[in-house]
């Protein structure tokens, strides 16, 4: 498994998503599940920097893995406890003068993964799972 | 991320190269902020030279679009490529931004 640990600041933003980018082509990824990747990968760990350590340094940690078909990128901190499920819904079909950009980081990682998972970590944080699934590598001859 | 921006009839148009993510979505927050604050409200941005936007990028569109069209302008999008497009589509954003397919038709959509 490839892992990056970086603190969360934001200086080590594109550090963090190059990595987990260059793991996933590494793994398999395509043009499509690389650029879904840096879109996610950049949203969840901005968003751990931001709004969960708040302009503290603690740790972020980037693991990408894949497992037959489907590559896994753990993304875990040290924040206060944080579950995507409560980000708020951006209304996409609101007029413009009502759009706010309010939880559109987390709606754009939700398209663009297949599957998103939060568990809290102990003692303290939380561990975002996003999943990719690939297309099927041509079977060894 | 590089901005420059130029006037072509009566827009502005502001062309961004590189990257608008979390660490460069400010930088482009002042250009538009700028420009809007010198009265320059027909913005057009020219997005073939930009391979990636992440929310970020579609924050400071939101924010910019909506003060231009208070001031009785708009913000048309020029020529995005396909990731940044899907971005664009994925965030309901094609539906409430003018997306032209080239600079010219964005230009040219505000008049001579």
């Amino acid at each position: 498994m490839a892992t990056l640990v970086r603190p969360g600041k934001i200086e080590h933003l594109m550090e963090l998503v190059a990595f987990a980018v260059e793991a996933a082509r590494a793994a398999g990824a395509g043009d499509d599940a690389a650029h879904a990747v840096r879109v996610a990968v950049e949203e969840v760990c901005l968003n751990v920097m931001t709004h969960g350590y708040r302009g503290a340094a603690g740790p972020v940690r980037v693991a990408v893995e894949r497992r037959a078909d489907v590559l896994e990128i753990r993304i875990g901190d040290e924040a206060p406890l944080f579950d995507p499920a409560h980000a708020p819904r951006p209304r996409l079909d609101a007029p413009l003068e009502e759009r706010q950009a309010g939880g559109l980081g987390w709606h754009l990682v939700r398209e663009v993964m297949d599957e998103v998972r939060h568990e809290p970590a102990h003692p303290v944080g939380n561990v975002v799972t996003l999943i990719k699934r690939l297309a099927r590598r041509p079977a060894a001859t | 991320m590089e901005t420059a921006v130029e006037a072509r009839g009566r827009a502005t148009v502001v062309r961004i190269t590189g990257s608008v993510d979390g660490t460069t979505a400010d930088q482009l927050t002042a250009v538009f902020t700028h420009e809007l604050a010198a009265g320059h409200t027909h913005l057009v941005a020219a997005l073939d030279g930009v391979d990636y936007t992440s929310s970020a990028g579609l924050r400071v569109l939101l924010g910019a679009v909506k003060e231009a069209r208070s001031a009785g302008g708009d913000v048309r999008l020029a020529a995005p490529r396909k990731d940044v497009l899907k971005v664009l589509e994925l965030a309901g954003f094609t539906g409430i931004l003018k997306v032209y397919g080239d600079l010219e038709s964005a230009v040219a959509g505000f008049g001579a």
